[in-house]
């Protein structure tokens, strides 16, 4: 089954080696990582995406959330959330193919940031699934070049800020 | 010697050329409107047309008599919905007791939405478009304007079958290689801001690769470098194109219909315009168009139905 993991951890050097050691340990590929700041520059949020029996993803997040730069970790296969990846292609474009690579951008929403001669360059923030549709059109006319950024997602329900150290407030000046 | 008519220069031009064409049976939806039954009674007189009146019987002598209309030689049909009237008139040219269709007093939407229906309509697998005509009098040659009227936010896809449409009436209107200027507010791609630009550029490739007939195609250019040479040559345009459009394809219908409104209410110019796309040539005028604007859209559709035909 695949399981999206919504990760906070500290914005530190050598974090993601930690984490991604976790489901190693556990023989989990990691299918999808994508890592950004948060609100808080201190912290980054993670999105983690694998596939594995769900007691194996279990005990790999048990030990993610032992690590002490893990400050909190949610499966969000379990509730709603919004995941969206980001998609750049550079599509081979001929006069007889001009029709379909504009069709292809139309259908699933994406935008020509780019082109030349021989190529557009499309852009698609999107479900995954939209991304994956959209290759489906394109991979017939010619794929150039190709970067998925991974999944990133938030859980859809009013997140609780998590306590840590970094969220301690000031010491009061007496 | 070269047998192709030269391009018609202004819209006496397109009558004489629409007389020529032969008298078509124009089916009117929803006639009971003055200034139609005014503009086909002209039509008639002019010899471009048969007209069936279908609408309201008695409301359409009612206006006829207040207009001092003779009806003589016109065929009545009794239809009192605007709908059914559509329905109608759609249905005889369908079924070969008309050649032209025109719109009455009946909601445009609520006519084209007939035009293509499926059991009796005039759909050709093509989409429609709306393309406008107005007199350039410093230019050798009428001046093709679309989509003003129906598609609202094209994409790429409808842009090519719109520069089909208007291929098919400027070869209507004599000109052999007509020059097709794709409009944008800039004269380079920019990406990803002005997306028209893009399909500007893109539909160049297509026609360049002969991928839609015979035209030449330039864009994206602005208005003014389209159909001003000096414009152009300042700006360093040289195509063929730049300062010498004969058609105009707007990226939206904003754009459209703020051009068409502007030659007509500003300029002062006449427009006549046509629906095309479907088996049979619509000619769909709005209440607000002037008598000779419906006159010459009659003639439009007279002259493309004899191509169409031919």
């Amino acid at each position: 089954m695949k399981h999206t993991l919504s990760c906070l951890v500290k914005n530190q050097r050598g974090v993601l080696a930690r984490v991604s050691e976790a489901f190693a340990s556990k023989d989990i590929n990691i299918e999808s990582l994508a890592v950004g700041e948060t609100e808080d520059t201190a912290v980054s949020r993670a999105t983690i995406v694998v596939t594995g029996d769900d007691h194996t993803v279990l005990e790999a997040e048990r030990q993610c959330k032992a690590l002490d730069v893990v400050i909190q970790l949610e499966d969000l296969a379990s509730e709603d959330f919004y995941a969206r990846e980001l998609l750049l292609i550079k599509v081979r474009v001929e006069p007889d193919t001009i029709p379909r690579v504009m069709q292809a951008a139309e259908l699933s929403q994406a935008r020509v940031i780019g082109m030349s001669e021989k190529t557009v360059t499309l852009e698609l923030a999107a479900e995954h699934t939209a991304i994956d549709a959209l290759l489906k059109l394109v991979r017939p006319l010619g794929i150039v070049a190709l970067s998925r950024s991974g999944q990133i997602a938030v859980s859809a329900r009013d997140e609780e800020t998590p306590e840590s150290e970094l969220d301690a407030p000031a010491a009061p000046v007496v | 010697m070269n047998s192709m008519p030269q391009p018609l220069r202004s819209f006496d031009e397109l009558l004489a050329r629409a007389r020529n064409a032969g008298v078509r049976r124009i089916a009117v939806a929803a006639a009971a409107e003055s200034a139609v039954i005014a503009a086909i009674a002209h039509a008639m007189k002019e010899n471009l047309v048969q007209p069936i009146l279908i609408g309201d019987i008695d409301l359409i002598r009612t206006l006829a008599e207040e207009q001092q209309v003779d009806l003589t030689g016109m065929e009545l049909v009794h239809v009192a919905h605007p709908i059914a009237a559509a329905a109608a008139a759609v249905k005889l040219v369908h079924d070969g007791g008309a050649e032209l269709v025109m719109k009455g007093l009946v909601k445009t939407k609520d006519f084209l939405r007939t035009l293509l229906k499926h059991e009796f309509g005039l759909r050709r697998g093509r989409p429609l478009s709306q393309v406008a005509v107005f007199e350039a009098p410093e230019r050798d040659r009428l001046v093709l304007l679309t989509d003003s009227g129906i598609n609202i936010h094209p994409r790429f896809s409808r842009k090519i079958a719109i520069v089909k449409n208007a291929l098919q009436l400027a070869y209507a209107l004599g000109m052999d290689e007509p020059r097709v200027a794709v409009i944008a507010a800039v004269e380079t791609v920019e990406l990803p801001t002005m997306p028209a630009s893009l399909d500007a550029e893109m539909l160049r490739r297509l026609a360049i690769a002969g991928k839609l007939g015979r035209c030449i195609v330039d864009g994206p250019l602005g208005m003014d470098n389209a159909l001003d040479p000096q414009a152009a040559e300042t700006k360093g345009l040289t195509g063929p194109v730049a300062g010498h459009a004969d058609i105009i394809v707007v990226p939206e219908i904003e754009t459209g219909n703020a051009v068409y409104k502007t030659i007509r209410y500003i300029a002062k110019r006449e427009l006549a315009s046509i629906v095309i796309g479907a088996k049979s040539p619509a000619v769909v005028t709005s209440r607000s168009d002037s008598a000779n604007t419906k006159l010459y859209s009659i003639a439009l559709g007279v002259l493309l139905n004899r191509l169409v035909t031919q």
